[in-house]
């Protein structure tokens, strides 16, 4: 009995201990099992997948500091024009402020004298509202948010937001255009490539030089200044790729501050103004007649008496009184020889030319602000007449420009351009004119610099050609002899020209220094004159050398000055 | 051997886990340092770059001329100042090498 209790013991505890032994073996596999899984995996991350350590930390990159910041732009040496700065917004918890038991009227006015901007009763309005939010005044300046902290209001704080800086003032203004108070481009480039200025990496590189177009503005300042002018336009474009090293167009503004765009001085006269430019189309006229062999330079046109047209009579403004050649006509800006020349060449042929020329349709250029060309719908034989000498037609200086360009370097019409070096992605230039007709027209813009109505355009170190023009100004349908527009295009260095300037000066009015006289050959002459002897150096030309060639009689170039 | 290979393996576990925190606390410290540094240069790019909006206002053509002809005495160059390689030869190396410079007739 005893025995046998003993045995069923025996058993009974193998039994257990068998089990024991069963469990702990499956869990023992189990762990077994996931610590393989762990151990493959952990090879698999040290051996197969970056089996090296980086070898570059993460660091901030450029493009995180311009999150959500504009571009740049440069001009075409990389100075600055503009960018966009840090700044603060000042805002007001209106909650906080009134739990703090602050007088919102004294708050106010304390604010008002640092932010003359702020209206007082609008001011404690937003004070005294509740709300959690409110902008009081956005990007304000360091010494700006220094002071509004001296004063120690409660519940004003700040929110850093960003504010598009111009460091060249206004000297770009028309330009750049510039940005709203939420830093969207609503003029000029900035409004153009708003797109890409938003986007990384997107920074826009110029065309313009600044030190060119700083020559150009404060030329142009001083003769709006000198014949107390209402505004001005200037251009420097390189003829040859299009590239516009200065555009100015006067008055301006300064787009750091939006409150100096006063008047008519958002208004670009360069490229959105079109006005009639006067006899500068006389080199249209005479390259057309020449170009389409209407005319050589041999031919002789009767400028004696005043042209006849229905109730139109042409008269020339330094009349000549007798029989003029084709170069003559050009140079004493004979208006009658001009319409003569159109006659012969017929309406077809000038409406041709003009269109070729890119006078007809409105320039393409980077800015929205470009006007569309005016001119007769139905082109009568009096409007043939008035074209020929500049009149009846209305174009932007920048076409004008463009054109004069097209007259000096070979006949090839280029495509103006703001922006750097991009000539591969642009159309190639149109011919317009054959080379040998550009050839003579060189020598007849620098005839109307030694000889014309342009001598005040000649610099005594690069040679300039050109061609002034004067036009009154058209006022409800009649012209106005007192408000005219004073223009100067020419080319330089005349031997192998390689940029057109263009001078405009808006209404200006004579003086005692020019014998009361206000026409093109007193007023822009002058400022071509001066800023081409400047950016010469700059644009690194050699001053023009060697003796120039001089016409004797019986040369069909030869100009009788005097009779 | 069990009583060696126990404390062994206790040994090892305590050495290996103080190894892995010294460790663990060193990355954290090292990427603390990282951060810092990178708001360092953040701060000094946003610093370049308002100083570079500044150079560029201080160097408006205008006001350097203006500098230029108050303190500098300086006047715009002009085209007379201009010669090419030929005439500089001929103006500063005369055939008599006791000959002063003169200005050539152009």
């Amino acid at each position: 009995m005893e025995l046998r209790g003993a045995r069923e013991k025996q058993l009974k505890n193998r039994r257990a201990i068998e089990t024991g032994h069963n469990r702990a073996v499956v869990t023992g596999a189990v762990f077994a099992i996931l610590f393989i899984v762990l151990a493959g995996r952990v090879v698999d991350l040290s051996l197969f997948q970056g089996s090296r350590e980086p070898t570059l930390v993460d660091s901030p990159s450029m493009g995180d500091v311009v999150e959500a910041v504009r571009a740049d732009i440069v001009d075409r040496n990389g100075v600055l024009v503009a960018t966009s700065l840090p700044a603060d917004s000042l805002f007001v918890d209106s909650k906080a402020f009134l739990e703090a038991g602050e007088d919102p009227t004294q708050a106010a006015l304390k604010l008002a004298r640092i932010l003359p901007e702020l209206a007082i009763d609008d001011t404690v309005k937003k004070l005294s509202s509740g709300k959690r939010f409110d902008y009081l005044v956005r990007t304000l300046t360091p010494n700006q948010k220094y002071q509004v902290n001296l004063l120690g209001i409660p519940g004003l704080d700040y929110q850093s937001d960003e504010r598009r800086t111009y460091p060249q003032g206004p000297l770009l203004a028309h330009v750049l255009g510039y940005t709203d108070v939420d830093g969207r481009g609503i003029a000029g480039l900035e409004q153009s490539f708003n797109h890409q200025l938003t986007t990384p990496g997107g920074k826009l590189e110029l065309s313009i030089d600044v030190r060119i177009q700083s020559i150009m503005r404060s030329a142009l300042q001083d003769a709006i200044d000198e014949f107390k002018a209402i505004g001005g336009a200037g251009i420097i474009m390189d003829i040859q790729s299009g590239e516009l090293l200065s555009l100015v167009s006067l008055p301006d503004f300064d787009p750091n501050n939006t409150d100096t765009l006063v008047g008519d001085a958002g208004f670009n006269r360069a490229t959105k103004g079109v006005y009639e430019m006067g006899s500068i189309f006389k080199l249209f006229n005479t390259a057309m007649a020449l170009d389409s062999k209407t005319v050589t330079l041999n031919d002789t046109f009767d400028a004696s008496k005043p042209l006849k047209i229905g109730r139109f009579l042409i008269n020339d403004f330094h009349g000549k009184n007798r029989v003029l050649s084709v170069p003559e006509i050009l140079v004493f800006s004979s208006n009658i020889g001009s319409a003569q020349i159109a006659l012969e060449a017929g309406t077809d042929l000038q409406r041709e030319y003009m269109g070729r020329l890119g006078l007809l349709n409105t320039a393409s250029l980077e800015i929205p602000e470009v006007g569309t060309p005016l001119y007769p719908t139905r082109w009568r034989k009096a409007n043939t007449m008035t074209i020929s000498y500049g009149h009846g037609i209305a174009i932007t200086p920048l076409q004008l420009t463009s054109a004069v360009g097209a007259m000096a370097n070979g006949g090839l019409l280029p495509n103006p351009t703001l922006l750097k070096g991009n000539s591969k992605d642009r159309l190639p230039p149109r011919r317009v004119i054959s080379e040998e007709v550009s050839a003579q027209m060189r020598k007849l813009m620098r005839l109307v610099v030694l000889q014309g109505s342009g001598k005040k355009a000649n610099s005594a170190f690069y040679r300039v050609g050109g061609k002034t023009g004067t036009a009154d100004k058209q006022e409800g349908g009649s012209y106005n002899r007192r408000a005219r527009i004073s223009s100067f295009a020419g080319v330089f260095p005349i031997e192998n020209p390689k940029y057109a300037i263009l001078a405009m000066v808006d209404e200006p009015v004579g003086n005692k220094k020019t014998f009361g006289y206000a026409t093109a050959g007193w007023v822009a002459a002058p400022i071509a004159k001066r800023v081409v002897d400047r950016v010469g150096p700059m644009l690194g030309l050699a001053p023009s050398a060697g003796e120039e060639q001089a016409y004797q009689p019986g040369d069909p170039l030869f100009i009788k000055v005097k009779g | 051997m069990t009583r060696l290979t126990l404390a062994l393996t206790v040994f090892l576990a305590i050495a290996l886990s103080i190894g892995v925190f010294r460790i663990t606390y060193q990355v954290d410290e090292l990427e603390k340092e990282l951060s810092e540094l990178n708001r360092q240069i953040l701060e000094e790019q946003e610093t370049i770059h308002i100083l570079k909006a500044e150079w560029s206002y201080l160097n408006d053509p205008n006001r350097l001329e203006d500098l230029a002809r108050r303190h500098l005495g300086l006047k715009p160059m002009n085209g007379n100042q201009l010669i090419n390689l030929d005439m500089f030869d001929k103006q500063l190396l005369p055939d008599d090498p006791n000959a002063q410079p003169v200005k050539l007739e152009r």
